[in-house]
């Protein structure tokens, strides 16, 4: 189990190795960085300071070392924009992109995951098809068109709803309404295949066969056993929610992170581009190792199979 | 002596096998150990043994596909070529060819049988373009495959047929040597014969060289001039056919053939019994890796290897108690 | 395993009746597409500014310009069918991109084994860890938005599932007998691989390419969208959505007709490849 432990740890460490090593190479590959990650009413002696600490003068192997060094410790370059510390600019954003991420994860759970075993209990009937249905149209339906959709229905024709901003938390219902519903139509149907499945097996009969009552046999065999695959899908559908935060928050005008990506390219902000990269993939990494951890343990045939 | 068209000396082939856990070491299979098996212009050897006793490891070095982990195999008095040499082992393969056991594996499942036997002239650039898919048809003729079936998929023809097309594919570069891995044991007896028939009218004709692996004495006895028995992956015995057959000297050799049914039920035979189950490859036994089933075996057979002897005219035998037939 | 055809007599080919909407439309696209020319009222830049913001048919407004105009009079019809155009033009394209270029890593890996494979495991790996719409944001920045890299890019998006499946495909039929067969014969790697191995993998790769599709049409649809892809005067489905977005109060027509299509198309991109997949073969099936 120990050795498990280092060999997921390890391949998550390479993988953001990897991640970061991509990144040095795009940098070189666009210009020179002390231009392409300070703005250009920098000081001279501040754009010397900065070619000494990353190196950009020295043979390319010393350049990645130090690259790695600066990463480590957040020196990410300067944003344009305002001529902040880049890491420090983006941070700013993240706890924006966290309480839509969280909301939208909370819903997605509530919703999906009910639904998925909703279904699987009632399967094969109209309830089971109204689900699936939802299920498709909601992983089917691009963000932006589902958030425009909402915008015109709830905040121009009802006036429920306002449509941008991010004050109170009516502003926060629209954009993860919008998110959640694609990552709930997921979640239910994983749920319900992976219900239909541990349903299905001799197990639960036996469970039956001895007394227990349905609502037991659920509790105690079928959602443990289903949770495994659900599980997976929600480490699939966190990838999924940052790259839909993007066109969220701009369509909702939310203050996150993704938003400040899109202003970053379009302005050319090479610098926060590189810092919201580096912390993505990060984050993408923890999460997806956190997930497969989480995976090892539900399952105790993987458990004890690598004793 | 006439040079041999393919020697081999002392061939050992190891696997490594899949560690089950990260730490444990690595295991070795000794699938072949020390292997030396010639074959002359025209003639056809046979290598016979149960499953697991490392013919078809030692079938598929001799034909170069696999490395050998020790010893050497020389092709018409030179190497085998190494596998990624492209330019090499084409020109080996218009030479030296294997016919496959698995006939409907060995075949691409998507083209025509008469494209497939085609495609062996378009690799070696032999005969003008217009005439290969004639040829291919004259080819398939000659195994007794009709023009008619050129445009059938494998799925579609019947295993003896497979197997014939399998054969003329092998065969129309006119190679000198064809090594063949069991190639009728996935028949039924009567098919069986027929490929059988095949093969020997095709050695006279051409005068093909031939290694014929198999795990049934009886085929072998049809075919091969001269028959080398295999037990865990070494050669226990090796001699023309006529004198193994009517005196195996070697007690394994003994029981294969006591096994086999024969014709006349007044023959008399030796009772020789094998005892216990054949030991795993993993874990040969020491000394003589047969002593252990051996009905005649003495302490000597558990501490020491026999080293083969040749006990008659290109009779040889690795046994310590064989002694030469009176 | 024979290629997919379409629905023929055989029982196993039959199609629900979503399925057979679903495809109706997709045809329908590659309609518009192809014949974008022949079926457009004007080009897609024609402005009339005496007619800006013109309602659809049913909303009042006139037969000349059925789908209403947009901010300078262009008629949305017509912007409409070359968006579309530009749209499966751009994600066919960059199918085809990112399935040859994941393909042949795929094939590559498992071909040399060893540490090219290891190699090529990694950077599958970490692209799946990461959104691609992230790196692709990233590369346009750093490099710049030229139409051949945007293409490049989008078509890029998801090549690491490509490899992936060949490299898989490709290990299991090294095994199989064929492959074994005609390198004994003789071939050389080009041959076996390109001539014996790819077409007997090849409908499990089409099938990917359709589960792939809706994809792309949506990176490229969102990065327009975004500002980020498609620059005027080209257009493309995604850039039409992004600009009616301001104008959604008074116009709504300009943003919602073009979500519409791109809706239906990914819907049924997704509904048919799903189908497909569980025909053409059931180990791919989730």
């Amino acid at each position: 189990m120990l050795t498990l432990l280092l060999v997921k740890t390890f391949r998550a460490l390479l993988t953001v190795l990897l991640c970061v090593t991509v990144v040095f190479v795009v940098l070189r590959l666009s210009g020179d960085p002390a231009e392409t990650l300070l703005p250009e009413n920098t000081p001279p002696a501040t754009v010397a300071e900065y070619r000494a600490r990353w190196g950009l003068d020295a043979p390319l192997p010393e350049q990645y070392l130090r690259y790695l060094a600066a990463v480590a410790q957040g020196d990410l370059g300067r944003s344009f924009a305002d001529n902040r510390d880049a890491l420090g600019v983006v941070m700013e954003r993240v706890p924006a992109t966290l309480q839509l991420g969280g909301a939208t994860f909370a819903l997605a759970v509530l919703l999906g995951v009910p639904l998925g075993i909703v279904a699987a209990l009632r399967r094969n009937t109209a309830v089971d098809r109204a689900v699936m249905g939802f299920a498709v149209f909601g992983f089917s339906t691009p963000h932006f068109f589902l958030g425009i959709l909402m915008i015109l229905l709830f905040a121009m024709q009802l006036r429920w709803l306002p449509s941008s901003g991010s004050e109170t938390w009516q502003h926060m219902v629209m954009p993860v309404l919008t998110l959640g519903t694609a990552a709930a139509g997921t979640l239910a149907r994983f749920t319900r295949t992976a219900m239909l499945e541990v349903m299905g097996q001799p197990f639960l009969r036996t469970a039956h066969g001895k007394g227990a009552t349905a609502a037991y046999a659920l509790r105690r065999h079928a959602l443990p056993n289903a949770a495994i695959p659900v599980v997976t899908v929600v480490g699939f559908q966190i990838g999924g929610l940052i790259g839909g935060a993007l066109v969220t928050e701009t369509v909702f005008a939310w203050p996150g992170v993704g938003r400040l990506l899109v202003s970053a390219v379009s302005g050319r902000d090479l610098a926060v581009v590189q810092a919201i990269v580096l912390l993505v993939a990060a984050t993408m990494v923890t999460a997806n190792y956190l997930v497969d951890l989480a995976y090892g343990l539900l399952d105790p045939r993987i458990r004890d199979a690598r004793r | 002596m006439a040079d041999h068209l393919l020697e081999a000396e002392a061939v050992g082939r190891s696997f490594l096998l899949r560690r089950r856990t990260p730490f444990a070491r690595r295991r070795l299979l000794h699938a072949v150990t020390g292997v030396s098996l010639s074959v002359g212009v025209g003639e056809t050897v046979g290598l016979v043994g149960e499953s697991g006793s490392g013919k078809s490891t030692f079938g598929r070095v001799a034909a170069g596909i696999l490395p050998a982990s020790a010893g050497s195999v020389r092709f018409a008095g030179a190497p085998l070529a190494p596998l990624r040499d492209t330019a090499a082992r084409r020109r080996q393969a218009s030479r030296l060819q294997l016919v496959f056991q698995d006939t409907l594996g060995a075949l691409n499942p998507r083209l025509p049988i008469g494209r497939q036997v085609r495609e062996v002239l378009d690799i070696h650039n032999l005969h003008p373009r217009p005439e290969r898919m004639d040829r291919a048809a004259a080819a398939l003729e000659e195994v007794g495959i009709g023009r008619a079936l050129l445009a059938r998929y494998p799925h579609e023809i019947s295993g003896g047929q497979r197997q014939r097309v399998v054969i003329a594919r092998a065969l129309i570069a006119g190679p000198e040597l064809l090594v063949c891995d069991e190639p009728v044991s996935a028949l039924d007896v009567s098919v069986q014969a027929q490929v059988v028939a095949l093969l020997q009218a095709l050695r006279r004709e051409r005068g093909l060289a031939c290694l014929f692996i198999s795990h049934d004495l009886r085929v072998v006895r049809q075919v091969c001039d001269r028959v080398a028995v295999m037990y865990l992956g070494t050669i226990v015995e090796q001699a023309p056919r006529a004198s193994l057959y009517a005196t195996p000297l070697h007690p394994y050799t003994q029981a294969l053939l006591a096994a086999v049914p024969v014709d006349d039920p007044r023959l008399r035979r030796p009772r020789t019994l094998l005892m216990g189950e054949p030991p795993s490859p993993l874990d040969p036994p020491d000394g003589c890796r047969f002593h252990p089933r051996c009905p005649r075996a003495v302490p000597r057979c558990a501490a020491e290897a026999p080293a083969p002897r040749e006990l008659a005219p290109g009779h040889v035998v690795a046994c310590h108690l064989a002694a030469a037939p009176c | 395993m024979s290629a997919a055809t379409l629905p023929a007599a055989a029982g196993r080919w039959r199609m629900p009746p979503a399925i057979v909407l679903a495809l109706g439309w997709i045809l329908l696209m590659v309609a518009v597409a192809i014949l974008a020319d022949l079926i457009s009222p004007t080009h897609y830049a024609t402005q009339n500014l005496r007619a800006r913001l013109q309602p659809p048919l049913g909303w009042g407004g006139t037969w000349a310009y059925p789908l209403g105009t947009d901010a300078i009079g262009r008629d949305m019809l017509s912007r409409l069918i070359y968006g579309i155009r530009f749209s499966i033009l751009i994600a066919v394209l960059g199918t085809l991109i990112g399935a040859v270029v994941g393909t042949i890593l795929g094939i590559v890996a498992a071909a040399r084994r060893g540490w090219v494979e290891e190699g090529i495991m990694m950077m599958v790996d970490v692209q799946a860890a990461i959104p691609f719409i992230i790196l692709a944001l990233a590369v346009l920045a750093f490099f710049g938005n030229s139409f051949v890299l945007f293409v490049i890019i989008v078509g890029l998006d998801g090549w690491e599932r490509y490899a992936r499946l060949a490299r898989g495909l490709v290990l299991s039929a090294q095994e199989s007998g064929y492959a074994v067969a005609i390198r004994t014969l003789g071939a050389g790697p080009v041959r076996t691989y390109a001539g014996h191995i790819l077409p007997n993998i090849a409908s499990a790769l089409v099938v990917q390419m359709t589960l792939n599709f809706p994809g792309t049409i949506l990176l490229e649809t969102s990065l327009s969208f975004l500002g980020l892809g498609i620059q005027p005067p080209l257009t493309s489905l995604g850039l039409l959505l992004g600009s009616g977005r301001s104008l959604l109060l008074n116009a709504w027509w300009i943003a919602v007709l073009p979500g519409l299509v791109i809706f239906l198309t990914t819907l049924s991109m997704s509904l048919f490849g799903d189908w497909l997949r569980d025909r053409l073969d059931p180990m791919l099936a989730d």
